[in-house]
C-alpha cells in the first residue's frame, strides 16, 4: 500500500520525519517496506501559485504569449509562455528561475524571442502528476498568489509503501493507516472522510433504476446513488497528483473519484454509465454457463455459474468486485451515473479472480474479505466528490439493497491472561488507550469490536495481539524457558541419519541435496520396462512444468545429474551422497509412504562395482548391521554387476545404455537402501575379549567352480567352523591356467578363537580340517 | 713388537680412518687374530712367569686404549654418517601430502545440522517427519481460513484434493501434538515447497526448521530468550534480537524476528547483508493459536501456552556465508561444497 504522507496527514498530526513514522509503523505491524520520494528533487520553495494578471501577444512570435504573473513577490513578473488554455484571471503553478523540475531541468531567466521571461507556469507533465501536457495545469481561483505550491500539490512529498498482512484489509486504504498511525503515536485521528453533499430535485432514486439482489449469498450488500448532469473531464490536479502518488494512473473525474474513494477509506467503488444500462435495471446475480461480457480491459471472457455479475436487464454490465463491462462504461458523453458501493464475498472473488486471471486493485481487496459497514462511509465520500468535482447534482435517496448485517462482537479481555501471554505487565489505561485508538469501544463484558476488523478480531487472544502490537511487543524480556523437564535429544531415526552422514563424509562422499520432483521420461531412461514397479510414482497435481509431473521413488537419478555437471567442471572422480524421503505410492492409504533413503554414487575414475560395495560395506561395519548380497539384477544396472542390498536396496554398476542416457558413460556405480534397513539390532554391544586369548590364524585357498560365490563359499565355512571360528574373510580369487578351465580359487583368512582358552594348534587344525571336508561334500572344493 | 709403537700407530691410524669400512679394517689390523699385539698376548704364556706380569699389563692396556679409541671413533663415524644420509634423504617439504578423500557436508544441510544443535541444547527434541501430507494438517488444523491464499492452486503443490506438498514445517506441530501429551518441546528440519518461480532468495524446494514449545505458562518473553540464544550461537555473542508484529495464522500474536546484523557496525554506514537497517529479518514465531489446540486432544487452553517459530535454513546459510543466490546451493557444485568443509 503507497501512502502519499501529505494526504496521511490529512487525517493524523505528527512531526516526526517520514520515515521514523514507517518504522515505528513497522514496529506495531503494518510493515515499511520503502520511503519513495516524489515531485520536485529539491528547492521546493520555489514553486509558487501564481495569478495572470495580463496576457498578449508575444511581438516576434505567433505561438508565444506575454504575460504578467503574480507570484507573491509585490512586483508581478514577466513570463513568456506556450499555451494557450488561460487567460487573465487564471491561477497556475509557476517555477521561479533557480527551480529545478522533477526531471532535473534547472529554470533561467531565459530570453525567448528577444523577450526576457522571468519563470515558467506550469503544465501537469512538467511536475509529472499526469501525462498532459496540453496546456497549463489550472489551480483553484480561490488561492492566494505567492502561496508554496507544495502546500496545494504534493510536489515535494514522500510516499510510505507498506506491506499488508492478508488479514488487515482495512489498512489497504490511506485512512487506515492513519489510525493505526494514530494508535502508535497515541494522537488524535481524525473523522472518517466524506461530508455528505445535499441532494436536489424532486425525483428520487426509485424513478432512476430498480435493483435486486437474486445472489445474497455472494453479495451480502449493493448500493447506489445516481447523479445526474454530470460533466465527464479532466480531475484537478490535486485529485489526480494522489491517486498517481498512491500508485494509480488519473483517467478522469469520475473514474478517479472511484478510485480516490478505495484509496482513501479502502471500499472498491463502480461507476455506471446509467443511460447504458439496459432498462435501467440492476439484477444482481450468478452469471449464466457461457455467459458472455466485454471487460474494461477490452478482453471478451465466458463466465460460469459461480461468477457474480451486476447485470442490466439484458445482460452483465460488470463483473461483481472484479471489472466493469464496455457496455455500461463512463465515457466522455456520459452525463448520467450510477455509482455502486458493495459487499462482495471474499472467498468468491478469489476464486473467480483466480478462474478469470483478473486481478485487479478491487478485487485484491475483496479477496481479503471488507466490511459491510464501509459502505455507506464509501457512499458519502464519493457523493461528495461527484458534486464538488464534475459539478453533477445528486438525486435524491440511496439504494440500499442487504439482509441482516452482522452485529459488532463484544469480547472479553483479562489483564492477567495479557500478561501472561506477553510476560509484561500492564496498566489498564495502556490497554484502554491501544484499543480505543484502533477503534475498538468498551462494552458491557468486554471490548466491541469495529466492524472494519470483525472478521480477524473475535477472541480473547485477538485482543491480546492488538494490545501488544501497539503497546507491549517492543518492550518483552529475553527469558529462558523453565522446561525443568524437557530433556534436549534426537529421535532414534534422526540420530542414525546424521551417523550415516557422518560415515558416508568420512568415506568420501560429499552430501548432496537434489529435488524431489521428476518427469514422465525417467522411466523409459532407467530402461523400466511397462509395469515395471519402480515406474509407479506419485503424481503432483498442479506441477509447474513438465519437470515436476511426478515424485521421485528413487534418489540415485539426481546424484548422477549432479556427477555430471562435477565431471564437466573438470573432476576425474565424483563421489556423492543424498539422505532423503523418496514418495511410493500406498493406495488406499492416508498417505503415500516416504521412507528415508540413503543413496550413494560414484562417477568417473575409479567408479567400478568394487568401490561402491566397498562404500557400503564401510556402512556396515560402521553401523553393525549385516546387510545380505545376493546378485539381482536392475533393469538400470549392469546385469552381471548389481545385486540386492539388504532386504530392498540395490547395489551395483550403472548399465551402460542408462550411463550414456545420463552422460556419465565414463564409469558410475551406486547404492540405494532405506535408512531403516541400518538400523542396528543391537545397538549396545557387549564387549568381547579381543586381547587375554589371541586368536590362531590360517589361511586356505579353495579352488571350486567359477559359478560358486565367495557367498556361497563363505556360507559353508561358517556353518561348518561351529563356535571355534570367529571370522572369516575372501582375501583374493583367481581365475586361470593354474586351476583350469570353468574353475577358480578362493582364499579365506580364518579366525579360530574360544572365548576362555587360548587354543592349541592341534584344535585349530582339526577345526580347519571339517571345513574343509565341508568344501569338498558341499561344493566339490579342491585345496589348491 | 714394541707395544708403544703398537699403540701410537694404532691411536693414529685410528683417528685418520675416514669411514666405518676404513676404521673396520684398522680394527682388524690391530686387534685381529693375526695382528702383533693379539699374537703377543697370545704368546704371554711361554715367558718366563717373573716376565709374564709386567709385560701382559703393559699389552692390556695397549690393548684397551686402542679398543677406546676404535669405539669412539666408531661413534663419530656413525653419527657423521648418519648426518650425511639424513641430508641426503632431504625432500621438497613444501610438495603437496598424498591426497586422502574425504566427502564434503553440503551447506544446507551442515547449517541445519548446527542449528538443530543448538536447539538440542536448549532442551528441544528433534523429529523428522513426512513432506507429502494431508490439506488437514498443513492448513486446516493450522487455522488457515478456507480462502487464506497460500491454499491456492497457484501457491501450493497438490496431490489430490486433501493431499499437498507440505508448504511448511508446521504440519509436525500438529503431528507432534496429536502424539504426545504436553509439555512439548519440539524441533523439526525438512524440505518443503510452495509453487514460486525460482529466484535468488527463492526455490521451489527448500528447507525450514520449526521449533515448537507448550508448557505450563510460557510467554512471548520465553520466545524471545529461546530465539535469542539460538541468535547468539548462529550469529555471534553480541546479537540482540528484535520483535515486530506480523500476521500468520497459527500463531496469535505473530511476529517476525530481527536479529541485529553481524556484519555491520551498527554505525549507519552501508552494509550489505542488512543494507544499512541494522537489522536482519531470520524468522517468523509467534504464541501458538489456541485455535490449534481445538485440533487435538489434551491441551487445554486456559493451562497450556505455548510458542512456535519457523526459519529458512537456506537464508540462514546464505547470510552467514553471504551467498548471493539460494539456487546455488542446489546445484551440488563441489567447487562451491569444499568452500564450507
Ligand atoms: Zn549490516
Amino acid at each position: 500500500m503507497r501512502v502519499p504522507v501529505s494526504w496521511l496527514r490529512e487525517y493524523v498530526s505528527f512531526d516526526m520525519p517520514p520515515r521514523e513514522l514507517g518504522d515505528l509503523l513497522s514496529m506495531t505491524g503494518t510493515k515499511l517496506e520503502a520511503v519513495h520520494r516524489i515531485g520536485v528533487p529539491a528547492g521546493a520553495e520555489l514553486f509558487r501559485v501564481g495569478r495572470v494578471l495580463s496576457r498578449e501577444q508575444h511581438p516576434d512570435a505567433d505561438r508565444l504569449s506575454l504575460c504578467t504573473v503574480d507570484v507573491g513577490d509585490g512586483e508581478p513578473r514577466q513570463i513568456v509562455c506556450g499555451a494557450t488554455n488561460f487567460d487573465a484571471g487564471a491561477t497556475v503553478g509557476v517555477a521561479l528561475p533557480g527551480a529545478t523540475l522533477p526531471d532535473g531541468t534547472v529554470l533561467r531567466v531565459a530570453k525567448l524571442r528577444g523577450v526576457e521571461s522571468h519563470g515558467m507556469m506550469l503544465s501537469e507533465s512538467e511536475l509529472e502528476l499526469s501525462g498532459d501536457h496540453a496546456g497549463l495545469m489550472l489551480l483553484e481561483d480561490g488561492l492566494e498568489p505567492g502561496t508554496p505550491l507544495s502546500q496545494v500539490l504534493p510536489i515535494d512529498d514522500q510516499v510510505l509503501e507498506f506491506e499488508i498482512t492478508s488479514n488487515r484489509p482495512d489498512c489497504l486504504s490511506v485512512y487506515g493507516i492513519a489510525r493505526e498511525a494514530s494508535a502508535s503515536l497515541d494522537v488524535d485521528l481524525a473523522p472518517w472522510p466524506g461530508r455528505e453533499p445535499d441532494a436536489s430535485g424532486d425525483d428520487s432514486v426509485d424513478s432512476w433504476v430498480t435493483a435486486r439482489i437474486d445472489a445474497p449469498d455472494l453479495c451480502p450488500r449493493w448500493a447506489a446513488r445516481v447523479f445526474t448532469d454530470v460533466k465527464v473531464g479532466p480531475s484537478p490536479p490535486w485529485l489526480k497528483a494522489r491517486v498517481a502518488a498512491a500508485g494509480m494512473r488519473p483517467i478522469s473525474n469520475v473514474v478517479d473519484i472511484t478510485n480516490y474513494v478505495m484509496l482513501c477509506v479502502g471500499e472498491p467503488t463502480h461507476a455506471f454509465d446509467l443511460d447504458k444500462v439496459a432498462g435501467r435495471e440492476i439484477i444482481v446475480r450468478r452469471a449464466g454457463e457461457g455467459e458472455g461480457v466485454i471487460t474494461l480491459d477490452g478482453q471478451g471472457r465466458t463466465l460460469d455459474t459461480d461468477v457474480l455479475v451486476i447485470a442490466d436487464a439484458e445482460k452483465p454490465s460488470a463483473i461483481g468486485g472484479l471489472m466493469g463491462s464496455q457496455w455500461s462504461e463512463v465515457s466522455d458523453t456520459t452525463t448520467t451515473v450510477l455509482l455502486e458501493c458493495a459487499n462482495f464475498d471474499g472467498p468468491n472473488i478469489q476464486s473467480s479472480s483466480t478462474r478469470l486471471e483478473l486481478r485487479t486493485e478491487g478485487s485484491t481487496r475483496w479477496e481479503k474479505g471488507l466490511d459491510p459497514h464501509l459502505v455507506p462511509r464509501a457512499l458519502v465520500l464519493a457523493s461528495q466528490l461527484m458534486v464538488e468535482l464534475t459539478g453533477a447534482r445528486l438525486v435524491p435517496g440511496t439504494v440500499d439493497l442487504h439482509g441482516q448485517l452482522p452485529e459488532p462482537a463484544v469480547v472479553p479481555l483479562r489483564r492477567e491472561r495479557l500478561e501472561l501471554l506477553i510476560g509484561v505487565p500492564y496498566e489498564q489505561a495502556q490497554i484502554d488507550r491501544a484499543l480505543t485508538r484502533l477503534g475498538y469501544e468498551s462494552a458491557d463484558g468486554g471490548w466491541r469490536v469495529p466492524t472494519w476488523r470483525a472478521n480477524d478480531t473475535f477472541r480473547e487472544v485477538d485482543l491480546i495481539e492488538e494490545v501488544s502490537r501497539i503497546d507491549g511487543i517492543w518492550k518483552v524480556p529475553t527469558v529462558m524457558p523453565p522446561h525443568a523437564d524437557a530433556i534436549g535429544k534426537r529421535d532414534p531415526d534422526v540420530r542414525l541419519r546424521n551417523r550415516v552422514i557422518e560415515v558416508l563424509l568420512g568415506a568420501g562422499l560429499s552430501e548432496a541435496v537434489t529435488v524431489a520432483f521428476t518427469d514422465e521420461t525417467l522411466a523409459d531412461r532407467l530402461r523400466l520396462p511397462p509395469g515395471h514397479p519402480r515406474r509407479d510414482a506419485v503424481r503432483v497435481a498442479n506441477p509447474m512444468g513438465a519437470d515436476q509431473a511426478l515424485l521421485r521413488t528413487l534418489l540415485f537419478p539426481g546424484l548422477l545429474a549432479s556427477a555430471r555437471r562435477n565431471l564437466d567442471a573438470g573432476r576425474e572422480r565424483v563421489a556423492l551422497f543424498e539422505v532423503a524421503r523418496v514418495v511410493l505410492p500406498a493406495p488406499g492409504e492416508e498417505l503415500p509412504h516416504q521412507p528415508v533413503r540413503v543413496s550413494g554414487v560414484i562417477a568417473g575414475r575409479d567408479a567400478g562395482y568394487h568401490e561402491i560395495k566397498g562404500v557400503a560395506e564401510t556402512l556396515e561395519r560402521a553401523l553393525r548391521v549385516q546387510l545380505e548380497v545376493a546378485a539381482s539384477p536392475e533393469p538400470f544396472l549392469h546385469p552381471g554387476r548389481s545385486a540386492r542390498l539388504g532386504a530392498g536396496g540395490t547395489l551395483g554398476e550403472l548399465h551402460p545404455l542408462v550411463a550414456r542416457e545420463f552422460g556419465v558413460e565414463e564409469q558410475a556405480s551406486l547404492f540405494e537402501i532405506d535408512l531403516a534397513e541400518l538400523e542396528t539390532p543391537d545397538p549396545t554391544p557387549l564387549y568381547r575379549d579381543v586381547a587375554t586369548v589371541p586368536p590362531v590364524r590360517q589361511d586356505i585357498a579353495v579352488v571350486v567352480a567359477s559359478e560358486v560365490t565367495a557367498a556361497e563359499v563363505l556360507a559353508v565355512i561358517r556353518a561348518a567352523g561351529g563356535e571355534l571360528l570367529a571370522a572369516a574373510d575372501v582375501f583374493d580369487t583367481y581365475r586361470g591356467e593354474q586351476v583350469g578351465e570353468g574353475r577358480q580359487s578362493v582364499a579365506v583368512h580364518l579366525q579360530f578363537q574360544a572365548a576362555d582358552r587360548t587354543l592349541t594348534d592341534a584344535e585349530a587344525d582339526a577345526a580347519r580340517e571339517t571345513i574343509v571336508a565341508a568344501l569338498r561334500d558341499r561344493l566339490g572344493g579342491e585345496l589348491r | 713388537m714394541n707395544p708403544d709403537s703398537v699403540q701410537s700407530e694404532g691411536l693414529q691410524a685410528i683417528a685418520v680412518a675416514p669411514d666405518t669400512a676404513a676404521l673396520e679394517q684398522v680394527r682388524i689390523a690391530l686387534l685381529g687374530r693375526k695382528a702383533p699385539l693379539v699374537l703377543a698376548l697370545r704368546e704371554l704364556g711361554s715367558l718366563p712367569p717373573e716376565d709374564r706380569g709386567p709385560r701382559g699389563k703393559v699389552l692390556n692396556q695397549v690393548r684397551q686404549s686402542l679398543e677406546a679409541a676404535l669405539d669412539a671413533r666408531e661413534s663419530e663415524l656413525e653419527a657423521a654418517e648418519l648426518d650425511d644420509r639424513l641430508r641426503r634423504d632431504r625432500i621438497d617439504v613444501t610438495l603437496p601430502g598424498a591426497r586422502v578423500e574425504r566427502g564434503f557436508a553440503h551447506l544446507i544441510e551442515q547449517t541445519g545440522r548446527e542449528i538443530l544443535e543448538v536447539l538440542v541444547g536448549l532442551g528441544y527434541r528433534i523429529s523428522d517427519g513426512p513432506e507429502v501430507d494431508t490439506v488437514y494438517r498443513n492448513f486446516d488444523a493450522l487455522n488457515h481460513a478456507p480462502t487464506h491464499p497460500t491454499r491456492q492452486a497457484t501457491d501450493t503443490y497438490y496431490i489430490d484434493e486433501h493431499t499437498v506438498l507440505r508448504t511448511h514445517t508446521s504440519p509436525m506441530q500438529i503431528r507432534t501434538m496429536q502424539s504426545q501429551p504436553p509439555p512439548v518441546y519440539m524441533a523439526t528440519m525438512g524440505r518443503c515447497y510452495r509453487r514460486d518461480t525460482p529466484d535468488a532468495t527463492h526455490t521451489a524446494m527448500f528447507t525450514q526448521i520449526e521449533g515448537l514449545a507448550v508448557d505450563r505458562g510460557l510467554s512471548l518473553a520465553h520466545l524471545k530468550g529461546t530465539l535469542l540464544a539460538f541468535a547468539r550461537e548462529m550469529f555471534g555473542a553480541d546479537r540482540e534480537v528484535r520483535l515486530r508484529p506480523h500476521f500468520f495464522p497459527f500463531t496469535e500474536p505473530s511476529v517476525e524476528v530481527d536479529v541485529s546484523c553481524f556484519n555491520c557496525a551498527r554505525d549507519g554506514s552501508p552494509c550489505r547483508v542488512c543494507k544499512g537497517e541494522g537489522w536482519v529479518e531470520v524468522l517468523g514465531a509467534g504464541m501458538v493459536d489456541p485455535a490449534l489446540f481445538g485440533y487435538v486432544e489434551g491441551y487445554d487452553p486456559e493451562l497450556w501456552t505455548g510458542y512456535a517459530w519457523g526459519m529458512g535454513v537456506e537464508r540462514i546459510a546464505a547470510l552467514r556465508h553471504a551467498v548471493p543466490d539460494i539456487r546455488w546451493l542446489w546445484e551440488n557444485d563441489l567447487r562451491l561444497m569444499e568452500q564450507f568443509g
